[in-house]
């Protein structure tokens, strides 16, 4: 018997409120902006290859506003980045990965 | 309703905003219907600044054809897609594969960084999924 997980405490559910319909709306708004992004930037691959080899950018408006060979430090320095696009540009992109 | 996905490098995908508490953001999904459960990789928890305090250890690690990772929960996730009439959205318990990146090597970590989270059959099958490469179709029907 898992004694460990018997004894871990468990947590409490925080409820989450429904968005208001104003939510929604950002939501579906911040969802196409993400969208419009991403088919720009795999309509523009091969230039960002050229620009960004082995990089990760973040793209806002089909413009490159942040780029950075290390994840973690593009999620430190960019605190909008849960809603923008974020793309890993590399030659490898097709490599199969399973 | 129908939900809208694309196909990026030949392969179908669907955009999904996730939300907590104390997080929220979207994040592409791979639609894999040979995955039972919708899971975010390496690179959507670490975008999405999912805090650690939020996980829950998993009962048991993931094991994939790569080999076995160590896997979290987040609970009470809501899911949310957009379709033509409206939105539609589901709480769930979000499975979290974080793998050690610190043992694998620099090529290998841009690799593991570079895996899509996955769309799973547990939310693949509340829906028609229609993937159709030839015209570029990819859908989710409900």
């Amino acid at each position: 018997m898992d004694r460990t997980a018997k004894a871990r405490p468990k947590r409490r559910r925080e409820k989450l409120p429904p968005l208001t319909r104003a939510e929604r709306q950002e939501v579906a708004d911040a969802m196409r902006l993400f969208e419009e992004d991403t088919v720009w930037v795999d309509d523009h691959y091969q230039e960002l290859l050229e620009k960004y080899p082995e990089q990760w950018i973040v793209v806002k408006n089909k413009t490159v506003i942040a780029s950075d060979a290390d994840l973690d430090s593009l999620v430190a320095r960019v605190p909008e980045l849960p809603f923008l696009c974020r793309e890993f540009i590399t030659r490898d992109r097709e490599e199969a990965f399973l | 309703m129908t939900v809208r996905g694309l196909l990026r490098g030949g392969a179908p995908y669907f955009l999904v905003w996730v939300r907590t508490a104390s997080i929220r953001g979207a994040v592409w999904l791979l639609a894999d219907t040979g995955a039972p459960r919708t899971t975010l990789l390496d690179t959507g928890a670490k975008s999405l600044h999912i805090p650690p305090a939020d996980l829950e250890p998993a009962p048991s690690p993931m094991v994939g054809i790569g080999g076995v990772t160590r896997c979290s929960i987040l609970r009470n996730a809501e899911i949310r897609l957009q379709s033509d009439e409206g939105d539609w959205s589901v709480l769930h318990d979000l499975l979290i594969t974080q793998h050690d990146l610190q043992t694998l090597w620099p090529a290998g970590r841009s690799r593991v960084l570079n895996l899509p989270s996955i769309l799973g059959r547990d939310i693949i099958d509340r829906f028609r999924f229609i993937y159709e490469h030839a015209t570029g179709t990819v859908l989710l029907e409900g």
